[in-house]
């Protein structure tokens, strides 16, 4: 199991700019102290051993290459005690503390965690002391060949130490105790370094020293700094207790880098609780042996508790615990008087009786009924287990009710639709007609036509609209055959739809109408010469009926039903004989009517006569559908146009919002 | 009187597990950073799975509510009315009373489940020093096995007032000795509800909590031939079947975690499998170690899971809705 160290982090050198301060801070802490204590920096030294503080020592550098440590946890198991008896039979042999279960106070995490190291360089900065007169007062040499020293005082030589392609390969017992404490022991070591220092004359020799002390350095200098420092950032999370206390046993505690061992007697037990809890100031702590067996001098209290002497409270033998607790367990099940046979096919009856007995549940089948006293037998007893629990844990909080507000507001009751109605509305665009029909509508026809579409919307709904499909022609609306926006869209430009307009203009010869946008242009002319699914002209209802009865009204229905929006128009076949006024007259019309013609997109057919035999019956020919092609130029003159209905004239042609043919 | 829960709607052929899945971690992600320690960083659900087999819920009892429920509420009244109107007026007696309402009903349900619902959850157990996120050591929780079997009790309480009749005594005055007039008490009575600022809205309440656990022969014995198979292949137990104590082989079981040296009110989670894989190897593509299976951890997510639950759900604490 390995650890993902953050790279940035290592990239960035922060890591090694705060291991240099710490470590420093640490050697100046420790420097300072000892000169005030000792008073003379040269007089603690002590043979063998390497006393940073003595010779001031310096971080220089750390580099750890851009390369995190490897940590790999080997093994990992959790205790629930941290009691550790040790005697000549068991090593180890541990206790279950049965009060304090509801937290993970009381557990260790113990694991064998391997570390490793490589390419890891520091650099340190000291004085070595030196003097070279020295040299010759050994003790071998006979006193009488010593020379009179004027001066034989040592002076201080700047040395740098630097340690390069370090790499540490460890293996060690890391034991956490949860808000406690981290306690660290190296099991094997595996080091290399090549050392190197400023003065070549002495490498060999402090390299030497340097070898002789690894074990003294990871058997105790490291340990106990790593469990200083835990306990200190542990116990700043708890709260601040007894910092008096602390005083008191920073004068009992020696520091960090010392041999001497500390002798627990039981006159200190009362101040071992305070061991537990250190605040900032203290810096100076035990060794590790030492708080292991305080730490377990403060466990054995929780098995003696004092506070009540009630039998269903605590007990003043631990082995008798958990015989206790097991009859509490029992009364819950006593409440049910019929029990359940217990039903053990393969299994020994005895195991399972000592699993209901040690689980606190109710017997209950399915014939059982559980009214009200039960109910509350069962309430009082819950309440009951609980209360005690809490006594034993020397918490007073009695019960927890969490309470959430719900905020239900009705839904609104809005139809999400917009579901749509599939009434479709009518795409009407006043500019779009107007650059297609004629400019001549007045405006109050154009309010009328508009009213006339909203009314026939609310009558009769439409379905909607699709391209393919085949419209359904009764009450369709002209103005969105046309232009309907989703045509609009999908191809850019007016293209006339194949589909037949509502409106048709009747003629002599086609009283009920014609297909107009059939025989309007010569790509519908082929469209519609090739295909022909949509029903006849004569299921077709014309919107516009030409009255060929004289201007009668139709009795059909009709969409333009009143009498504004009639349009009429006295299309006789044949020329009126009654006159040659009637002639001129009609000339005049058949004149006007081509003005008319040029100022609307029909005026292109004028001019291309052919396309207009599409248009129009001519001379009673019949519907086109089917009919003869005429070759003749669109001759006008047989229709007699009334000078009265020039303006409804152009309302018709404005309503059958006729494209211009794509060739213009 | 019992339920029958069409889980195949339910599940909508595995809709609902991708559904719950996106909410738990969309919740995760917004709030984690508030409900997790510090110390783990990233949860997500990896995988969930409600299983094929739906709980089976049974009404026990309709009942009027427990009268601790009402003294609960009582209290809590009180304790609100006391600070609003403080303690000025020290001649004032005054008397609560909550009177129950004729809706206010109780449900006593018989919850039971052991299907085969899974969840794999990942996270990362960080070390914040010295920077954020300095030292991470990735984790995965394959839980299973999920049996539990509990009485749940559901409480509706409509409409919550709270009759308050203070009582008013003057001192006898000096100049009417004799009169009878001089104590008096005035009586008025007021009617307080939970939230005075929506008086005209009724005051209703819900109240969920996990009464106690029932006993299961299958769920137990399922767990006890697993505790046997597992005792038989670790070497420091001595088994014998008249004596052993199976409080302290649980301490060693996988699946049955009941830690029977404490025994508790209620555990509610009866059984549960995790499985626990740790380290820098469950990452995708990395050749690393990984930690499978540590029973001590597993038993201490455990214990901390059954934990929680107790100090939230199970009787007599308890989750109180305001509606």
């Amino acid at each position: 199991m390995s650890f993902v160290f953050d790279s940035a982090v290592f990239q960035s050198g922060e890591l090694e700019t705060l291991l240099k301060d710490k470590l420093n801070g640490l050697l100046t802490n420790n420097n300072d102290t000892d000169t005030t204590k000792a008073g003379n920096i040269s007089s603690t030294k002590s043979h063998g051993h390497i006393s940073a503080s003595d010779n001031n020592v310096f971080v220089k550098n750390i580099s750890f290459n851009n390369k995190p440590p490897i940590i790999d946890i080997l093994g990992m198991s959790i205790l629930d005690s941290i009691v550790t008896k040790s005697s000549s039979d068991n090593e180890n042999e541990f206790f279950s503390n049965s009060i304090n279960h509801q937290t993970n106070d009381n557990k260790t995490v113990k694991t064998i965690v391997k570390l490793v190291i490589e390419n890891f360089k520091i650099e340190l900065k000291s004085d070595i002391e030196s003097n070279l007169l020295l040299v010759y007062g050994g003790k071998n040499i006979d006193r009488f060949l010593l020379p009179d020293f004027v001066c034989n005082e040592s002076f201080n030589i700047p040395i740098n130490l630097t340690f390069t392609n370090c790499k540490l390969e460890t293996i060690l017992d890391l034991n956490y105790d949860i808000g406690s404490n981290v306690k660290m022991n190296f099991n094997d070591v595996n080091i290399a370094f090549e050392f190197d220092c400023s003065i070549p004359l002495l490498s060999s020799s402090i390299k030497q020293r340097l070898i002789n002390n690894v074990d003294f350095i990871f058997k105790e200098v490291i340990p106990n700094a790593i469990l200083d420092m835990s306990m200190k950032y542990m116990s700043k999370k708890k709260s601040g207790n007894n910092i008096s206390q602390s005083e008191v046993l920073s004068n009992e505690f020696s520091s960090i880098i010392s041999n001497d061992e500390i002798s627990v007697t039981d006159d200190d037990c009362i101040s071992t609780q305070q061991l537990l809890s250190y605040d900032e100031q203290e810096t100076e702590t035990a060794s590790p042996v030492t708080m292991m067996k305080l730490s377990s001098i403060a466990a054995k209290r929780f098995s003696l508790s004092l506070r009540n002497f009630e039998e269903d409270d605590s007990v003043l033998e631990r082995s008798n615990l958990s015989k206790i607790l097991s009859k509490k367990t029992l009364k819950l099940s006593k409440l049910v008087e019929s029990q359940n046979q217990l039903s053990t096919p393969n299994i020994n009856s005895n195991t399972i009786y000592e699993a209901t007995k040690a689980i606190n549940v109710l017997p209950l089948s399915n014939s059982m009924i559980i009214d009200e006293k039960l109910t509350e037998q069962i309430a009082d007893l819950q309440e009951m287990l609980h209360e005690s629990t809490l006594r034993r844990n020397g918490t007073t909080k009695k019960f927890k009710r969490r309470k959430i507000k719900l905020n239900l507001n009705k839904t609104n009751e809005q139809s999400e639709s917009l579901q749509k109605d599939e009434i479709l509305k009518p795409v009407i665009v006043e500019k779009n007609i107007d650059e297609i029909v004629s400019p001549t509508v007045t405006s109050n026809e154009k309010i009328s036509i508009k009213k006339l579409v909203f009314e026939k919307e609310k009558t009769e709904p439409i379905s909607s609209f699709e391209i393919e499909k085949p419209l359904n022609l009764v009450g369709l609306r002209s103005d969105s055959s046309l232009l309907n926006s989703s045509k609009l869209s999908s191809n850019g430009s007016f293209i006339l739809n194949s589909l037949p307009l509502a409106h048709n203009i009747s003629t002599p010869s086609t009283p009920n109408g014609l297909m107009m946008t059939r025989s309007m242009t010569p790509l519908l002319f082929n469209d519609n010469s090739k295909t022909s699914s949509l029903p006849l002209v004569d299921s077709v209802k014309p919107m516009i009926q030409m009255n060929w009865k004289k201007n009668s009204m139709s009795t059909e229905t009709d969409t333009s039903s009143k009498h504004d929006n009639k349009i009429s128009i006295n299309l006789d076949k044949t020329a009126d004989s009654k006159g040659a006024v009637q002639n001129s007259y009609n000339a005049s019309l058949d004149f006007t009517y081509k003005k008319l013609l040029e100022k609307t997109p029909l005026k292109n057919w004028v001019q291309t006569p052919s396309y207009l035999d599409n248009f129009a019956e001519v001379n009673g020919n019949g519907p086109y559908f089917g009919g003869k092609k005429t070759t003749s130029s669109l001759n006008l003159n047989p229709y007699k146009i009334d000078h009265a209905h020039e303006r409804s004239l152009n309302d018709m042609l404005q309503n059958l919002q006729v494209a211009p043919p794509p060739y213009s | 009187m019992s339920f029958n829960i069409d889980w195949e709607t339910i599940k909508q052929n595995g809709l609902c597990n991708t559904t719950i899945k996106k909410k738990l971690n969309t919740y995760l992600k917004d709030n984690g950073s508030s409900i997790l320690p510090k110390y783990i960083n990233n949860a997500s659900i990896e995988l969930i799975d409600i299983g094929d087999v739906s709980p089976e819920l049974s009404l026990k009892n309709i009942s009027d509510p427990i009268s601790s429920i009402y003294d609960s509420i009582k209290t809590d009244l009180i304790e609100e009315w006391n600070l609003k109107n403080g303690m000025l007026n020290t001649y004032m007696e005054t008397d609560f009373n909550l009177t129950p309402n004729k809706l206010d009903s109780q449900l006593i349900v018989d919850l039971k489940y052991t299907g085969n619902f899974q969840m794999v959850m990942k996270a990362d157990l960080s070390v914040n020093y010295p920077s954020e996120n300095f030292i991470t050591l990735p984790l995965k929780l394959h839980i299973s096995d999920l049996k539990i079997h509990s009485l749940i009790l559901v409480a509706y309480l409509h409409n919550i007032q709270l009759k308050i009749t203070e009582k008013k005594r003057q001192k006898q005055s000096n100049r009417n000795k004799t009169s009878s007039e001089s104590d008096f008490t005035k009586e008025k009575e007021n009617n307080l509800n939970k939230d005075d600022q929506n008086s005209e809205t009724p005051n209703n309440k819900t109240i969920f909590t996990i009464l106690c656990d029932v006993k299961d022969d299958t769920i137990e014995s399922d767990t006890i031939v697993t505790n046997l198979s597992q005792m038989k292949n670790t070497s420091n137990i001595s088994l014998n079947t008249e004596t052993q104590n199976i409080n302290e082989n649980n301490n060693y079981s996988a699946n049955n975690h009941i830690n029977n040296n404490q025994t508790e009110r209620s555990y509610f989670i009866r059984n549960i499998s995790i499985k626990t894989e740790i380290g820098e190897g469950i990452l995708p593509g990395s050749d690393k170690s990984i930690l499978r299976n540590i029973q001590d951890l597993e038993l201490m997510i455990v214990e901390l899971l059954r934990k929680f639950i107790r100090d939230e759900i199970c009787y007599p604490n308890w989750i109180e809705f305001d509606i």
